[in-house]
């Protein structure tokens, strides 16, 4: 039975002038596809860049309007800090910094007459995640104190990330059920193409399964040259958005760029939708001739 | 010779119509020849689709090899079919296969070696005197060439039964006598062969007949004496 489809024997079904719309569609389904799960993966290296730059971080201000108690707490905190065993590193905002900061809002002129909060950066121990132990201890020495948990208040952030990946993940099982739809249309309409092929082979005393190879070559080999092409459109797109996105020279747009894993992992789509075609031609060939005796 | 087909009370139905066969009950032996007669619309192409298993019947019992088929699971119908050749009326060649390879089929949808299927094929299209013809794609050639093809590729897979559904209709009488006497050959090998025509004065010393009659069996004697 293999050698019903070996190399050399012949076409059992006849050359195609016209392929149909099947490649076409395919081929745009994987253009999206790949598309949608390069926004995914994207997404989720913006979240580990975002992940491994916040988290276990504080920002510290001593709000407090008079400038000795001010000076007086964060001296205080800076040595609670360092005593601290949650706490792997605190630093003072010196002066300088502070100004440059403010500078965008506050002015050359205001920045040196207001009141400024003394800010402290601390970086909190691998094992130190007891923010909430840091902050009574901060409170007993310094009362003015205010503490930015970065992983707070960056958390809908992540919880936008995190939603964006889900619905890309959707997006690709949709335009996935989509392509399977497409393909069992293009089988249904091979089978009724070939109706009087078939009953000759089925008289002959050809399974089911023989008949069924001869459209799951074809359609998947269809399906494979398709997704070729939608992937290298994406690609060629994506490389463009990425060369335009690294042009803006932003932290965040270098962090969203995919890494070789990711290219590798969305190569593996126009292969998987390859798979599912196969798979879903073979089902439909198979239920259709279920029905013929 | 032991019965290699037997039909008991058969009948079939096309949707909700009125039978086109009834009560059909015969038996054929191994390696016996027969004519299926009857007028067109008798029923012969019907009975024959029943035998090379195209088509199940509405009612009785139907045993080929020695099994019931009525009831055979789809799954085992290909081992039968692999087992009966078939002559269709109109051929039913494949269009952008060549002569060769619409020979070669029925032994690669049994799983021969290609390296094994070359020699028989030759040896088939020599039998039926289309060497030259080998590469030539069914619609290439004439009515004859075509119906030799549709009988190398029903016997090179040295079935059990060979059926053939009016394989003198679009011939002319010699060529009539001449696939006869094919036949003939091939059922001296023995093979089982049924071939059915509307010719009357189609005629095999050795064979039997079977003929129908309004969808049924008649006793062939009574209606030659009417």
């Amino acid at each position: 039975m293999r050698r019903l489809f070996g190399r050399s024997s012949p076409r059992l079904l006849p050359p195609r002038r016209h392929r149909g719309p099947m490649p076409w569609v395919i081929a745009i389904m994987m253009f999206l596809m790949v598309l949608a799960g390069a926004a995914g993966l994207g997404l989720a290296e913006a979240a580990r860049a975002l992940g491994s730059n916040l988290s276990g971080r504080l920002t510290i201000q001593i709000v407090e309007a008079n400038p000795g108690p001010r000076e007086a707490q964060a001296r205080a905190a800076l040595a609670l800090l360092a005593r601290l065993p949650q706490v792997a590193s605190a630093k003072r905002v010196n002066a300088a910094e502070m100004q440059k900061l403010l500078e965008p809002w506050l002015g050359d002129a205001l920045a040196g007459d207001l009141p400024i909060p003394v800010m402290i950066d601390v970086t909190l121990a691998e094992d130190g995640n007891d923010v909430a132990a840091v902050t009574t201890a901060l409170r007993q020495v310094a009362p003015a104190v205010r503490i930015d948990d970065h992983s707070r208040s960056l958390a809908p952030l992540a919880r936008l990330i995190g939603a964006l990946q889900w619905t890309a993940m959707a997006l690709i099982l949709l335009v996935a059920a989509a392509t399977t739809a497409t393909v069992m249309l293009a089988a249904r309409a091979a089978l009724d193409t070939h109706r009087a092929t078939i009953d000759v082979m089925h008289l002959l005393g050809a399974t089911d399964l023989q008949i069924a190879r001869l459209f799951q070559r074809r359609i998947a080999f269809d399906a494979l040259l398709a997704g070729l092409a939608g992937f290298a459109a994406a690609a060629a797109l994506l490389a463009l958005l990425g060369h335009r996105l690294s042009a803006l020279g932003s932290e965040l747009s270098a962090s969203a760029t995919l890494p070789p894993t990711a290219w590798a992992l969305l190569l593996l789509l126009p292969i998987a939708g390859t798979l599912l075609a196969l798979a879903a031609a073979r089902w439909t060939v198979l239920a259709a001739l279920r029905r013929i005796l | 010779m032991g019965a290699i087909v037997q039909f008991e009370n058969v009948g079939l139905r096309y949707g909700t119509g009125a039978e086109t066969l009834s009560d059909i009950s015969f038996t054929l032996a191994q390696g016996a020849f027969y004519l299926l007669t009857g007028a067109s619309g008798a029923g012969k192409t019907s009975l024959l689709r029943l035998l090379y298993l195209a088509q199940r019947p509405s009612r009785g019992l139907i045993r080929l090899f020695g099994e019931d088929v009525v009831t055979l699971p789809r799954e085992r119908m290909p081992g039968f079919r692999r087992r009966i050749g078939v002559v269709f009326q109109d051929f039913r060649l494949i269009p952008y296969l060549s002569a060769f390879d619409n020979v070669a089929l029925p032994l690669r949808v049994a799983g021969m070696d290609e390296r094994e299927i070359e020699t028989p094929v030759n040896e088939m299209l020599a039998w039926v005197g289309l060497t030259s013809r080998a590469e030539a794609r069914p619609a290439t050639l004439s009515g004859g060439e075509q119906q030799r093809v549709a009988i190398a590729r029903a016997v090179i897979g040295r079935p059990d039964i060979l059926i053939a559904d009016e394989p003198t209709g679009n011939v002319d009488p010699d060529m009539a006598q001449r696939l006869l006497y094919l036949f003939d050959a091939l059922n001296r090998l023995g093979t089982t062969i049924v071939v059915a025509t509307h010719d009357r004065d189609l005629s095999l010393a050795r064979a039997e007949t079977l003929r129908l009659e309004g969808g049924r069996l008649v006793d062939p004697d009574a209606e030659a004496g009417a």
